[in-house]
């Protein structure tokens, strides 16, 4: 686009400050390209932040901080376009290598393909992308299981009900990996129960959605017995919902739904430990951002990785989540 | 106002009235779980901040203008709230500083679209993008939780009544006293019909206007409390697309954009309806994705229907006078 | 170069002064603004935007305002995309884009131009209807399953363009001419800038106001297209974000909302603008949040700006 304007554009700048801003651009850029190369560059490409994102960031951070990398963050707010743009100026900087969390695992390729044309390796962290071609590794959680935990105990809390079990599952997204691979775990988990009937609504990981989804689903079948949340950020919606029905009692009363989530993050926290939700699976973010950048660090020195990366997480119950404070990275 | 001349189907919000009330008998054949109290209740919760905002933006519509930026100043103060609860701890002072907040947001955009003399529609947009940006700055992009004890706009009951319910009554109330009792909307109402005139018979233009735009940023303010204490926390996305859903609100409440003239209570109306609408395609199994497509059919039906009776009237007009005419020239 | 003709391109270019700033201001804080890798990105990012721009400005200059452009873009994106998946063949795909373009811009244009309908609300209804179908089609999910021909057309470059931005380049090309060198060109600007003088010279109005809302749904579907060429798959929510970006550039360029007054050329000045913008602050390490209250006050500023160079 800069082409068919490009010469009146000249014109002007003729007039107005000439050749001498030519060549102060050419000095600028060849005293900062010289200062800048020394230095490890890692491109971060964040999907979005949020409160999980930005602990797991900070954990990178902290962990190329120690190995003397610099870090450029981008963050696209949700928009998959954004983030491929994004990613081509980490291109044009000529960053070392690429850690990237995809807003949408089906169209990050064509940006990343740059990247590999480019000979920058891309290490796809926390959201995993599996038709991917171009990405070296993958670091993240391991989603399969978390949901798994968390439907395990669940359906120890449901076993001795008869007759038909409703149970709500607040799934994240379709189109990222980790809702789907939550929602399969969580699915396994409670087929181990013959007699529950699983409802399951798509949120998009957004809390207004699951409140909207939760009062909804109530209002067709009264009698849902628990509720699972992809995220636990969406505990309290549900915990607005059911107040409201008058059915928001503690764990051990009379007419308990029975509530689990996977995170880790302070709304997650405090609901188990309130009584309210049965238990959350925190995940190991320091461990995940910590691995991603010695992945990184590895495939700058050219050695080979291993593909997949996963760290599960740890199911806390109403029981014992206080004395592991200290392992919940949200709790405060 | 007498009783014996007041006739409904000449309120601009009688339409609306009338299809929620063909929507509400239609639901209740459908499903027998629809004419519940908790169900009744449930609409009127949900329905509560688009017709907290669609109030505002009526004030804004009938003075000739229009604010796309409501859905960013609703996250702003959301996100104003947020930090300082979570930062001083006091509920009162949160409260009040949200509430300034988000009439000061509301009079910068009414100052800005009259000073300039720029488009409402750009500067909003403009607006929009700031007071996004803004927010998020604030925050660094955080989902902050807030504690459900505090949420009392959104979840508390009063008399047994919920507390977003109330809210909507009080808006609505104060909302159709202001424009109706006032010399404020008498104003508004002139300002919107006509802005050259108004400039002629010297009506302080600037001080309606922004007033205007003013009582727009409040009910945004305070649809915002209601919503982050019913969701339970500040999510970055809160109030996207908002905007559309609190116009469309309007206009299926009769107001035009043309300005001059509306109705508060039809805004109102038409925010419950489009509850009810989601409500109906929930019973009915419907994908959540549909229901876009759904409030858009509904929408351009509304002003297609509209626009036609429109035409048949001024024909009618018409015809009566040339009957009239005929008949004083016999 | 005298002081009449800088005024005289000032006033028909009222963005320049904006783009010469940016660009030496970029240029000189970061040693990879002005590279041809960085020229090739912002080329890439922004044709949907330039596209879809075009068809704005189209409606823009008659007075209206087309809210449904960008969630067009996202349904024809899917019903490009869906069609593909089923026939593999880009053909098909590209004339279900265009058709379903077509579709809505004909139900925006039949409803304000022959039913006179408020182009605001006509467009803000097409545009959730357009939204839902999206993401009903595709289930919120890109859909997958495009052909290696149009994989590879997003990918590649001629003389240092991207393909995208010269199906671009040509759209801007072919509808400047149509509105400078045709009788509807004439009548459009004569319709935008006087309805009742259009009337009265026998121009059949509501035909050019249909035109033009036809044109703008046409065009968002050959926007889809290349954005299913660019990202690799179609995205239901793609061009959901897009419509400030859209409005943006096209105020910024310096057409008037009212009609009547702008052109493609300043439009793509407009859109320049933003697309400098957003590659500069990335190359600056700028965050997205501070981007936006960038994008915003320069909106303003630049809209105010254009009104009073174009009118001086």
């Amino acid at each position: 686009m800069l082409r068919p304007f490009k010469g009146k554009v000249m014109n002007i700048k003729k007039r107005i400050s000439g050749v001498l801003f030519v060549v102060a651009t050419l000095l600028l850029s060849s005293v900062s390209t010289s200062a800048l190369a020394k230095k490890i560059r890692i491109g971060l490409a964040v999907d979005q932040l949020f409160e999980s994102r930005v602990a797991e960031n900070n954990a990178i951070k902290v962990a190329a901080e120690k190995l003397g990398f610099e870090v450029i963050e981008v963050v696209a707010d949700g928009d998959a376009q954004t983030q491929n743009a994004q990613i081509q100026s980490l291109v044009v900087q000529r960053v070392d290598a690429i850690l990237v969390c995809a807003v949408d695992q089906n169209t990050i390729e064509r940006a990343l393909m740059r990247a590999k044309r480019a000979r920058i390796p891309v290490i796809a962290y926390d959201r995993a992308l599996p038709d991917s071609r171009t990405v070296a590794a993958f670091v993240g959680p391991d989603s399969i299981s978390d949901g798994f935990e968390a439907g395990k105990y669940m359906a120890e809390q449901l076993k001795g009900i008869e007759g038909k079990v409703q149970v709500l599952e607040l799934l994240g997204a379709l189109n990222d990996q980790n809702g789907i691979d939550r929602s399969k775990g969580f699915n396994k988990a409670l087929n181990a129960l013959p007699n529950v009937e699983i409802i399951s609504v798509p949120t998009d990981w957004d809390s207004a959605k699951a409140l909207a989804a939760t009062e909804n689903a109530f209002q067709a079948n009264p009698n849902i017995k628990a509720i699972f949340a992809a995220t636990d950020t969406q505990i309290p919606a549900i915990e607005t919902v059911l107040s409201n029905l008058n059915k928001a009692h503690k764990v051990g009363q009379d007419g308990h739904i029975v509530v689990t989530g996977v995170n880790g993050s302070n709304d997650g926290y405090a609901a188990t430990v309130s009584g309210f939700a049965d238990g959350i699976v925190v995940m190991d973010l320091t461990n995940i951002g910590e691995k991603s950048v010695q992945l990184a660090a590895a495939l700058i020195r050219g050695e080979s990785v291993g593909k997949h990366n996963v760290v599960p997480g740890q199911f806390y119950s109403h029981d014992n989540i206080v004395e592991n404070k200290a392992d919940i990275w949200g709790a405060n | 106002m007498k009783l014996n001349n007041y006739k409904f189907f000449e309120q601009n919000w009688s339409a609306i009235a009338v299809a929620t009330l063909v929507l509400c008998v239609f639901l209740t054949i459908a499903s027998p779980a629809f004419m519940s109290f908790a169900n009744m209740q449930s609409v009127l919760v949900q329905a509560s901040v688009t017709a907290i905002m669609a109030v505002g933006m009526t004030y804004i519509i009938i003075g000739g203008g229009i604010d796309i930026s409501i859905g960013a100043i609703l996250f702003f103060i959301s996100s104003v709230f947020a930090e300082l609860f979570v930062a001083t701890g006091s509920y009162p002072l949160a409260l009040g500083v949200s509430l300034i907040t988000g009439v000061l947001l509301g009079a910068v955009n009414g100052f800005l679209a009259i000073k300039f003399k720029v488009t409402p529609l750009i500067t909003t947009l403009a607006t929009y993008t700031i007071y996004r940006g803004m927010a998020i700055h604030l925050t660094g992009a955080q989902n902050i939780p807030v504690p459900r004890e505090i949420g009392y706009l959104g979840n508390g009951s009063f008399l047994g009544i919920p507390v977003p319910i109330l809210l909507m009554v009080l808006v609505t109330i104060l909302g159709v006293y202001l424009i109706q009792k006032t010399r404020f909307g008498l104003y508004l109402r002139a300002v919107g019909s006509s802005e050259e005139s108004a400039h002629e018979s010297s009506l302080p233009i600037m001080r309606v206007t922004v007033l205007a735009y003013l009582i727009g940023g409040l009910t945004a303010a305070l649809a915002g409390l209601i919503l982050i204490a019913r969701v339970g926390g500040l999510q970055s996305d809160i109030g996207i697309g908002l905007e559309f859903t609190v116009i469309a609100a309007v206009i299926l409440g009769g107001t035009k954009l043309s300005g001059g003239s509306g109705s508060i209570l039809g805004s109102v109306i038409g925010a419950i309806f489009l509850v009810l609408i989601d409500n109906g395609l929930n019973m009915l199994n419907a994908s959540p994705y549909v229901y876009d497509t759904v409030r858009g059919i509904v929408l351009l039906v509304a002003v297609i229907v509209d626009r036609l009776s429109e035409v048949r009237k001024s024909r009618e007009l018409i015809k009566n006078s040339a009957m009239k005419m005929r008949g004083t020239t016999s | 170069m005298g002081m009449s003709s800088i005024v005289k391109l000032l006033k028909s270019y009222p963005s320049l002064p904006i783009i010469a700033a940016l660009l030496v201001l970029f240029s000189s804080l970061s040693p990879y603004f002005f590279t041809a890798g960085n020229a090739e990105s912002i080329l890439l990012a922004n044709s949907v935007v330039l596209i879809a721009a075009v068809g704005m400005t189209l409606v823009f200059l008659t007075g209206g305002i087309d809210l449904s452009i960008a969630t067009v873009i996202s349904a024809t994106a899917v019903v490009g995309g869906v069609v593909m998946a089923q026939t593999d063949s880009v053909f098909w795909g590209t004339s279900a884009a265009l058709l379903a373009g077509l579709l809505f811009g004909l139900l925006n244009g039949i409803c304000v131009g022959f039913f006179g309908l408020n182009p605001f609300i006509t467009t803000m209804g097409t545009a959730l209807v357009a939204r839902g179908i999206a993401f009903t089609l595709s289930e919120g999910i890109a859909v997958k399953g495009t052909p290696e021909v149009l994989l590879d057309f997003g990918f590649e470059l001629l003389w240092g363009i991207p393909y995208i931005m010269i199906v671009g380049i040509f759209i801007v090309v072919i509808c400047s001419l149509a509105m400078s060198k045709t009788t509807w060109g004439r009548q459009v600007m004569l319709f935008g800038s006087n309805r009742e003088a259009a009337r009265y010279c026998g121009i059949n109005t509501r035909l050019i106001e249909t035109s033009v809302y036809v044109l703008s749904g046409l065009l968002a579907g050959i926007a889809g297209m290349v954005s299913i060429a660019n990202l690799g798959n179609a995205l239901p929510g793609v061009g959901d974000t897009l419509l400030l970006l859209i409005i943006g550039g096209v105020v910024l360029g310096g057409t008037h909302m009212n009609g009547g007054e702008g052109s493609i050329m300043r439009t793509v000045l407009g859109v320049t603008i933003l697309a400098t913008l957003t590659s500069g602050l990335n190359l600056l390490g700028i965050p997205f949040y501070d981007q936006l209250i960038v994008q915003g006050v320069l909106i303003f500023v630049g809209y105010t700006l254009a009104m009073k160079l174009s009118r001086t």
